[in-house]
Parts: C-alpha cells; structure tokens; sequence
C-alpha cells in the first residue's frame, strides 16, 4: 500500500471510546480498505503525467 | 536536474501515496464510485494549482483531505445535494466481491453507516478508518477537537443501534443476549 511514515499512517487510534478490535472499528476498516486497496485509476495517473508534462514545457520557456 | 522539478517529483510522489486514501475517503463522504472519482480529479488538479502553499514535510494526506473536503462542500452548496437511491452510496461496492466471508454483515454495515449524518459520519471515518488523531481530524474539519471527538461518540453510538437492531431481526431475541455479551467484553 502507498502509505508511508511521511503521510503520518498510524494504526487508528481510538483512544476514547471506541475499542480498535470492535465490531464497528473492523467493519470501518474493512469498508475503507475495499476502496483502498483497489488500483489507482488510471485517469490520475494520466492527469498527473499532464499537469507534470505541462509545468515542465513551462519552466522550459521560462528559462529560455 | 533542477531543484524546482525535484521539488515536483517528490509533490507528484507524495501525492500519488496519499491517492488511495484519498479515494476511500471520497467514496465516505459521496458514496457513488463515479462522482467520487471527479471529486478527486478535482482535488488533484486543485492541489497542484496550490503546490507552492504546501510545506513539503509537512502532512500532504491531511493537506489533500481538507482540500477534497472543502471541494465537496462548496460544491454541496452551489448544487444542493443530489437525490442518491438509497442502496447507492457504500453499499454498491459490495457486487465486487459477493465471494467474500462475512460480506452480509459488511453489506449491514454500510447501510448504517451511510444512514448517519455527513458530520458525524466523515468524523468517524476519518478517525476510525483514514488513521488521523482527532487534532488531525478537527483541522481537516474546521472544528474543535471536542466537536470531533462528540461526533466519533455519537456516531458510535448510533453504529452500535443500528447493527444490533439488524442482528436482532436476523437471528430472532436471542441476539440481544449475545450483544449484551459482547458489550460488556468491550466495556
């Protein structure tokens, strides 16, 4: 999964009240992985090579 | 290589981890896969447009949460909310993976879930499932942490209704035992 120390991913901490090996935790947990783990489409990936290919031409021209 | 398309690589990088949550997150707040998906579209050509105002280093999961957020709810406000069939939200992830064990409970909590109000729910998604501390949560949220930390507890608590009320109706009067049981193992 992308998720790294840099992003702050912790283990949910449900220190007031709600129990992390509860019913309702695993459930929201498990709700969430399902979209989680699912394949970045590939619209963003397209998108963000776009933005990316078009900053670069920019700052190309700026230089010159 | 320059030091600006460093900077970028690292922003494209950072961002790029941060999208699946991110995803989960707009599927919480929407429900339907679709519109979902435009709203991150959104917010990932909002945050480029903004990469100069992020401190690299600092929490970009957090900093793409709160611009998705703010997105959705001006967008809410501009359009008023849109009529969702009442099996849509959550609930129509559940077709991809009917093989799944325990996906019937999976399906009953879902409908719970989308049933609580937007506040509480994305409070307790945030906390619960997205893995930020309610201080991260308050910010995302433009609120208090004791406004946070209320929502979560409310929304537990209507959670814990909603699905006992389900068991009940599923497996007859003996259910409130066995919840009784389980509460009193959580307390």
């Amino acid at each position: 999964m992308g998720i790294d120390k840099k992003n702050h991913y912790r283990e949910p901490d449900l220190n007031t009240g709600i129990d992390p090996h509860s019913e309702i935790s695993r459930n929201l947990r498990a709700v969430y992985r399902e979209v989680e783990s699912e394949e970045i489409p590939a619209q963003f990936l397209d998108l963000l090579e776009q933005l990316d290919a078009a900053e670069r031409s920019q700052s190309k021209k700026d230089t010159e | 290589m320059t030091e600006g398309s460093e900077t970028t690589n690292s922003f494209k990088r950072e961002l790029l981890q941060a999208l699946p949550s991110l995803r989960a997150f707009a599927m919480s707040l929407i429900g339907n896969s679709h519109n979902a998906d435009d709203l991150v579209q959104d917010t990932i050509m909002k945050a480029w447009a903004k990469q100069d105002s992020f401190e690299m280093g600092t929490n970009m999961k957090a900093w793409l949460f709160t611009i998705l957020r703010n997105n959705f709810y001006s967008k809410m406000r501009t359009r008023g909310r849109e009529v969702q069939d009442s099996d849509g939200l959550f609930t129509e992830r559940l077709s991809v993976h009917p093989e799944q064990h325990g996906a019937m409970d999976l399906k009953d909590f879902r409908k719970a879930l989308d049933t609580l109000p937007d506040d509480q729910r994305e409070a307790i998604v945030l906390v619960g499932a997205s893995g930020f501390s309610y201080e991260e949560a308050a910010e995302i949220c433009h609120c208090a942490v004791g406004t946070i930390k209320s929502r979560v507890s409310r929304a537990r608590d209507s959670l814990q209704v909603l699905l006992k009320i389900e068991s009940e109706s599923d497996y007859g009067p003996d259910a409130v035992s066995i919840s009784q049981v389980r509460d009193s193992l959580v307390k």
